[in-house]
């Protein structure tokens, strides 16, 4: 079996991530044919990301020969990747060059920064160049046509995605939960939304009656969803981590967010609306909470909204973005197709045109800017593709910006 | 309780306000103890009689002390129904939005119709029965007590214990939620409630004996007649 490790902050996109663990782990003779891989929903219980990265990174090991899905029964390796036997010839020759480099004087980092660089020369791999992230192929999830409408903008958010609905405070993103869970009527436009028996909302306040004990509160929840209650779902949020008898109004923030959670995913729902539900956790707890969120959706295939401000952890679970800013939507589509359609330029200060400007500094003879491509661009800049917080920061930071309609 | 097998939203209300729910039983209780045993008392102090059939006056403190709870619960249930009525307007409705709870409770499987409409079932079918008990308990303090057979028809008792009663109560109820609704904040709500019902009451109870006109009967006299008492 293998445990992946995600690195949140390199470069490396997270399914590739998955992809290259696994490819080592055949390797180093970790994982033999036979040998069954982890399910999405035991390496998102895990790690706390997307069950969708999961899934794109299987089917990349299946499309590589690597692995074969049966059904039903999970994920298994096929094949082996050689190491080359060991006593290669070219083993020998890298052995032998090894002892010369050391008697050389050479230390470890040299021979490091050497082997990066011949590496970059002569392995140029087409994945790891930016700007390809985005372009692998697509997943063939439906759209279901679900609009939502703040302020004359319209919206759809595809089924089984995980969205973030980011955006500063007072921008609207409580409003639009509200609205979608029924609990507001827009003062004009039409609001589409499944109904309250197969959504669930947890406000920013996490409410809960005070003089419920824990026992009681999961009973509420049962008798007010009758037939669609799934004790176990509600239980495992819970983790015996409180005492059933323990009165609401005795426990703590991250404790109510729990037995919150544990309410709205008892109810087993189609949509889950999370109003920053990781506002007040400690990190533990966040991770954890995360974690058994993402399995719900892999294990159920819920479409998730949540509101948040903690960028990092958006960034590995959520595979859909709407900004709100001021009360409009400025970016409306999948986080991969977004960070393609934009660039990050620095270079010698010239004409952005054609390409739309998000934001764009100056210092001295420097220019600093991130726009939206309008095709390939070409200039004396240094182009690199942003990543998610370079993208919301800038939204941000831009009073009035150009709505950005239609997603990439 | 848990012997009615209550289901849904009417299961969430009772188990919510279980307390006040044995607050209501404890106010019958007591107060069926207190008339009760003064009743009691009463009865094991007889006036002494003299062998020719004079009454002597004996030992009077049960039965003044009787007469005097009396009063004061006939006056004491014309109160209900403004009790009634805040609590309907405040904990049970308008607090939900104070506190936020009405984000859980709206989120459910049930409509709001009918988490509306179990709360106020059952805070009618409460009130109702309690009003009923302690009717009945008033109807133990007064009935073969002698002098007492004014409290039937006098205008606060009248209006206390009776039918007026439980209409006053449905009121109470209704006026309460609507108030709830409107004004979402707790205290206010009851407040406002409690004046509301307050200034209902007192002009029914101004005009009431005037809504039909008086009738002037004659009669023969019976051998039950007693001369009203005019001391």
């Amino acid at each position: 079996m293998v445990e992946y490790r995600i690195d949140r902050r390199s470069g490396v996109a997270t399914y590739l991530q998955i992809v290259q663990q696994t490819k080592q782990a055949l390797r180093m003779g970790l994982l033999e044919p036979g040998d069954r891989l982890p399910t999405a929903r035991e390496v998102v219980e895990a790690t706390a990301i997307n069950p969708n990265t999961v899934l794109k990174a299987y089917r990349e090991l299946e499309r590589e020969g690597l692995v074969e899905a049966r059904r039903g029964l999970g994920t298994f390796v096929r094949a082996t990747l050689g190491t080359g036997p060991a006593d290669s010839p070219l083993r020998g020759e890298l052995t032998d060059w090894a002892r010369r480099a050391r008697a050389a004087g050479l230390d470890r980092e040299d021979v490091a920064a050497l082997f990066t660089s011949v590496l970059k020369e002569h392995f140029e791999g087409t994945h790891d160049r930016p700007g390809h992230r985005g372009r692998g192929p697509r997943d063939a999830v439906p759209t279901t046509g679900r609009g939502w409408a703040l302020r004359g903008c319209d919206f759809a958010l595809p089924a089984g995605r995980i969205c973030a609905l980011v955006g500063p405070n007072g921008a609207g993103k409580s409003t639009l939960l509200a609205l979608a869970a029924g609990l507001l009527r827009p003062t004009e436009g039409t609001l589409t939304a499944p109904a309250r028996e197969r959504l669930a909302h947890v406000a920013q306040d996490k409410p809960l009656h005070p003089r419920l004990s824990v026992a009681d509160t999961l009973r509420m929840g049962r008798e007010l969803n009758p037939g669609r209650w799934d004790d176990t779902a509600a239980r495992r949020v819970l983790a015996d981590a409180l005492d059933p008898r323990a009165l609401v109004r005795e426990l703590s923030g991250g404790q109510r967010t729990r037995v919150a959670l544990a309410l709205a995913l008892g109810k087993r729902p189609e949509l889950l609306l999370l109003d920053e539900p990781m506002a007040d956790l400690d990190p533990l707890a966040r991770h954890q909470l995360m974690g058994l969120l993402m399995a719900d959706a892999a294990e159920h295939g819920t479409t998730v909204v949540m509101s948040s401000h903690i960028l990092t952890e958006l960034e590995g679970a959520c595979d859909h973005l709407l900004l709100l800013h001021g009360g409009r939507i400025r970016l409306d589509g999948p986080v991969d197709d977004l960070l393609a359609a934009h660039a990050l330029l620095t270079g010698p200060i010239a004409d952005l045109a054609p390409h739309t400007v998000v934001e764009s500094r100056t210092t001295g003879r420097q220019l600093t800017a991130l726009v939206r491509r309008e095709g390939p661009v070409e200039g004396p800049w240094e182009t690199t593709e942003p990543s998610l917080e370079d993208l919301l920061l800038a939204h941000l930071r831009t009073p009035e910006a150009t709505t950005e309609g239609a997603p990439a | 309780m848990s012997a009615l097998a209550l289901k849904g939203p009417y299961w969430v209300t009772v188990r919510q306000y279980r307390r006040t729910l044995w607050l209501a039983v404890a106010v019958v209780v007591v107060s069926l103890a207190v008339i009760g045993g003064l009743r009691i008392w009463d009865a094991r102090t007889p006036d002494p009689i003299s062998k020719d059939g004079t009454w002597f006056p004996g030992d009077d403190r049960a039965y003044d002390l009787l007469r005097a709870a009396l009063e004061y619960t006939g006056g004491g249930m014309l109160l209900l129904p403004l009790l009634v009525g805040a609590f309907v307007a405040g904990p049970l409705i308008a607090r939900e939005f104070e506190s936020g709870t009405y984000k859980l409770s709206l989120t459910q499987s049930v409509s709001p119709v009918a988490w509306l409409r179990a709360k106020l079932l059952t805070s009618t079918a409460a009130a109702l029965l309690t009003a009923l008990a302690l009717a009945g308990v008033f109807r133990i303090g007064w009935s073969g007590l002698p002098g007492t057979w004014f409290m039937k028809w006098d205008p606060v008792p009248y209006a206390a214990v009776g039918v007026v009663l439980f209409g006053h109560l449905l009121a109470a109820v209704a006026v309460g939620a609507l108030i709830g609704l409107l004004i979402r904040r707790t205290l206010v709500a009851m407040a406002v409630t409690g004046v509301t019902m307050g200034v209902v009451l007192a002009v029914l109870g101004a005009f009431r004996w005037s809504f039909l006109p008086v009738v002037t009967a004659t009669g023969p006299v019976g051998s039950n007649f007693h001369a009203p008492w005019t001391a």
